[in-house]
């Protein structure tokens, strides 16, 4: 195992590597640079040139390139152009943002998405399956900006139960944590327990008809033992492969939702670095996009073999 | 100038302190706040909070003195000699003296975006604490008009950062509020400045100046992006001023006793840049054509929902070079006669190229509806949408356009001289020189006296009609609004946190 898991970090360097080559030179095709977008609006030419030459943006694209990689190897992620401060450290602060809001969300889709699939399975093709159907077609159809914006009028306006927007960090007040991002995590989490849900009933169904399931029926054991203790090993291994989808997708942060309740996540934080051209930033904050996906694909891997004793990684 | 002793009693003034914090919703994020390094909106919103300038702009446009006490200039012109406020405070406790200013001036003149303002100074000195002297090779009528200009405002900060680079200031002003912390993406906090002490010679606000007290302990600038959630962050109280209040919420919440909506008025000029390079616009008749097919109406009510203001001139009304020659020419709503000037230019169909964004609905929208307008009177047309940073850039191509949606916005309110100047020499967004729009620039900025420039004003204004330099739609309003609890707050270019109270719940 431990060697599987080297070798998986191993084969991770060039790929990564790669990511960061093709993401500079697709940047580099498109048109636009950060110092029109730092002037503003009415920016004469004259403005903007003294912008260029005062952040170094004349250098040619290839000494850029050498640069970063030497900054790189030192362990220095480079220097915002817009937010004019490290990439690591703004990469930093919205790490925790976002990877509480992401844990969040996962919580409530395994929560509420495992057992609502698992329901259904085991009460197939009665009222509660349909019910757990639609509630997931309902998930995975609705547009997450418009429910955002339905939630915050309802919770936010007219109950006034939650606020209608904003990021309290845990430290200032864990009570404000919580509350701020239960409305964003739902709004994220609605499409992934959909997919869950409906993962975990096709799966469980399957199971359900086979014969060791029988069998242990027939033992005379309880329905709740048959269920927990037997079947649902078995549904772990495409559940757990599509909670590591998710979490990967959650991870690497959700631009609308963030937009919409103002969160300072890693999604707003990338997507505004390419609408203002932050090549830095872009290129710093995708390669950690890549290298959490890489590390969580491994640990997903990882997972399979602690469930599942017939996945063997070691070859002899 | 008048000096006005104001007396606000000290029970008053305990009444309004109040310790929570005044939460402001803005809608687009300020890419640095170095208030040299910058034109934009969502900078200036906040650096002239912090920061303050020796000479700025009042409520009617007029220059008014900030950190200067009073100024003297030379009967040749070639002198100003500025006598400083004693007694002010930067926020780090520092006493402003007259080489803080002088270092100021320094750091604008070497990389403040608008240094050209202060090319004709030859030298600068600080002959003591408290007296500031600027001398020019030239007498320039509208130089004090220039240096209180607020597109690039020129806020004095302490001398030790004169060295600095564009976006690596340290962020010490002298206003009434001082920075305490910047969250990209969620907030830019600023808190009183206990320091400060407001400018008595005012009775209130005036424009960028005035006497500004701060009732609040702190106050936050939320970065809300969505307008949906801007709004619902109004109405639930969890902000109590924001900016763009869209018009359909605006309508909707005319009723709400807990909601006050103010005019926003004259937040740009609604236009586009012509280009007079590349064919079919490099050919005046058919750039008059375009002029006479357009319906400014049409194009101004959708694009803004109904805030906007139809009238011709580069200034806005109350502007004191408020002028109108030119009219004749704006809005002129013919598409008969469009259709056949197009006709006499010998028009073939070649392609006009509109460029315009998705930043910005507004210019995204109007757009659209000259594209429609213009392929009624035979115009063959494509529209291409970029989002900013790309559109940007391919402004400075010549052969990729031939209109480009603008909003020109504090140029036009700082005066004539920044209006349109993008149509001069060497600028030119059109890509032809034109020689007598660059006189009249020139004539206009030199003018002896206020008459002369305004009349210079006005033939600058109609030459730019009469070779169609700019495709002028309409004036832009926008709309605020805050907590009716919120007392005190009136829309300026920015959205003024001082001489703001709160009286009763905000929630």
């Amino acid at each position: 195992m431990i060697q599987f898991i080297l070798r998986r970090l191993l084969i991770a360097l060039p790929v990564l590597l790669l990511v960061s080559l093709i993401s500079a030179s697709i940047m580099q095709l498109v048109p636009g640079d950060p110092a029109a977008v730092i002037a503003g609006q009415n920016a004469s030419d004259v403005e903007i040139a003294l912008i260029r030459e005062q952040l170094g943006l004349n250098q040619s694209f290839p000494a850029k390139l050498a640069a970063w990689y030497g900054d790189l190897a030192r362990g220095d992620l480079g220097h915002s152009i817009l937010l004019n401060r490290p990439v690591t450290q703004a990469i930093a602060e919205r790490v925790p943002v976002t990877l509480a809001l992401a844990g969040f969300a996962l919580l409530l889709t395994v929560a509420i998405g495992l057992p609502c699939g698992i329901i259904a399975a085991v009460r197939a093709n009665t009222w509660i399956d349909q019910a757990v159907l639609t509630f997931a077609l309902i998930g995975v159809s609705v547009p997450n900006f418009w429910l955002s914006l339905m939630l915050i009028v309802l919770f936010g306006v007219m109950l006034d139960w939650l606020p209608a927007g904003g990021y309290i960090p845990f430290a200032d007040d864990p009570v404000g944590w919580v509350r701020c991002l239960i409305l964003p995590a739902f709004s994220l989490a609605l499409l992934q327990i959909g997919l869950l849900a409906r993962i975990t009933r096709a799966t469980m169904l399957e199971i359900l008809q086979q014969d060791y399931i029988r069998t242990a029926r027939a033992k005379g054991l309880s329905s709740f033992s048959v269920i927990a203790k037997h079947a649902l090993k078995n549904v772990m291994v495409p559940v757990v492969t599509v909670i590591g989808i998710s979490f990967g997708l959650l991870l690497s942060g959700s631009v609308v939702i963030e937009t919409v309740y103002s969160i300072p996540g890693m999604g707003r934080l990338l997507a505004n670095a390419i609408f203002g051209r932050d090549y830095p930033m872009i290129q710093g904050g995708l390669l950690v996009t890549a290298a959490v996906l890489v590390l969580l694909n491994l640990a997903v891997d990882v997972l399979y073999a602690v469930i599942d004793p017939r996945i063997k990684y070691d070859q002899r | 100038m008048s000096l006005c002793i104001a007396f606000i009693p000290q029970h008053v003034q305990a009444q309004k302190h109040s310790a929570t914090t005044l939460v402001f919703g803005q809608e687009a994020p300020p890419a640095t706040l170095d208030p040299y390094f910058s034109t934009a909106i969502a900078t200036r919103n906040i650096s002239l909070h912090i920061f303050e300038q020796l000479v700025t702009r009042g409520e009617n446009n007029a220059v008014i003195p900030e950190l200067a006490e009073s100024w003297r200039i030379s009967p040749d012109g070639l002198t100003y000699t500025f006598k400083l406020r004693t007694g002010v405070k930067f926020h780090n406790g520092k006493e402003l003296t007259s080489a803080d200013v002088k270092a100021s001036f320094e750091r604008y003149k070497r990389m403040g975006l608008a240094r050209a303002t202060l090319l004709p100074i030859a030298s600068m000195a600080a002959p003591d604490p408290s007296t500031f002297v600027i001398s020019v090779s030239k007498p320039q009528p509208i130089f004090l008009e220039e240096l209180s200009s607020f597109t690039v405002p020129i806020a004095i900060i302490p001398s030790e950062q004169v060295d600095r680079e564009g976006g690596k200031l340290d962020l010490i002003g002298t206003g009434p509020l001082q920075f305490v912390e910047w969250v990209p993406d969620s907030h830019i906090r600023l808190k009183r400045f206990n320091g400060y002490k407001p400018d008595m010679r005012y009775k209130g606000n005036d424009g960028f100046g005035g006497q500004k007290n701060i009732w609040f302990d702190m106050v936050d600038f939320k970065l809300v992006k969505e307008p949906g959630a801007r709004v619902a962050g109004l109405e639930s109280g969890q902000l109590q001023i924001i900016e763009d209040l869209p018009a359909e919420s605006a309508k909707r919440l005319v009723g709400n006793k807990n909601i006050t909506i103010f005019d926003q008025k004259n937040q740009w000029l609604h236009g586009a840049w012509v280009n007079h390079h590349r064919g079919p616009t490099n050919d005046l008749r058919i750039r008059r054509a375009i002029q006479l097919a357009l319906d400014m109406e049409e194009i101004m009510e959708i694009s803004t929902d109904g805030t906007y203001t139809l009238q011709p001139g580069l200034q806005y009304p109350g502007n004191p070079y408020y002028v109108t020659d030119g009219k004749e020419l704006y809005n002129a709503k013919d598409p008969k006669k469009a259709a056949a000037l197009l006709k006499e230019a010998g028009y073939k169909g070649e392609e006009l190229v509109i460029i315009t964004n998705s930043s910005y609905q507004t210019m995204y929208k109007a757009a659209q509806v000259v594209s429609e307008q213009l392929k009624a009177v035979g115009f063959k047309v494509r529209v291409d949408v970029f989002d900013w940073a790309t559109a940007l850039n391919r402004r400075r191509d010549k052969e990729a356009w031939n209109l480009w949606f603008t909003g020109q916005g504090s140029g036009p309110a700082a005066g004539p001289f920044s209006a349109l100047k993008d149509v001069v020499s060497p600028q030119k967004n059109q890509f032809i020189a034109d020689p007598e729009i660059d006189k009249l620039f020139t004539e206009m900025v030199s003018g002896a006296t206020f008459e002369a420039r305004k009349a210079t004003f006005g033939k600058f204004q109609a030459h730019v009609y009469d070779q169609v330099l700019f495709l002028k739609f309409g004036d832009l309003h926008r709309k605020q609004a805050a907590r009716s609890s919120i007392k005190g707050f009136a829309p300026y270019r920015i959205p003024r946190m001082w001489n703001v109270w709160v009286d009763g719940p905000t929630r």
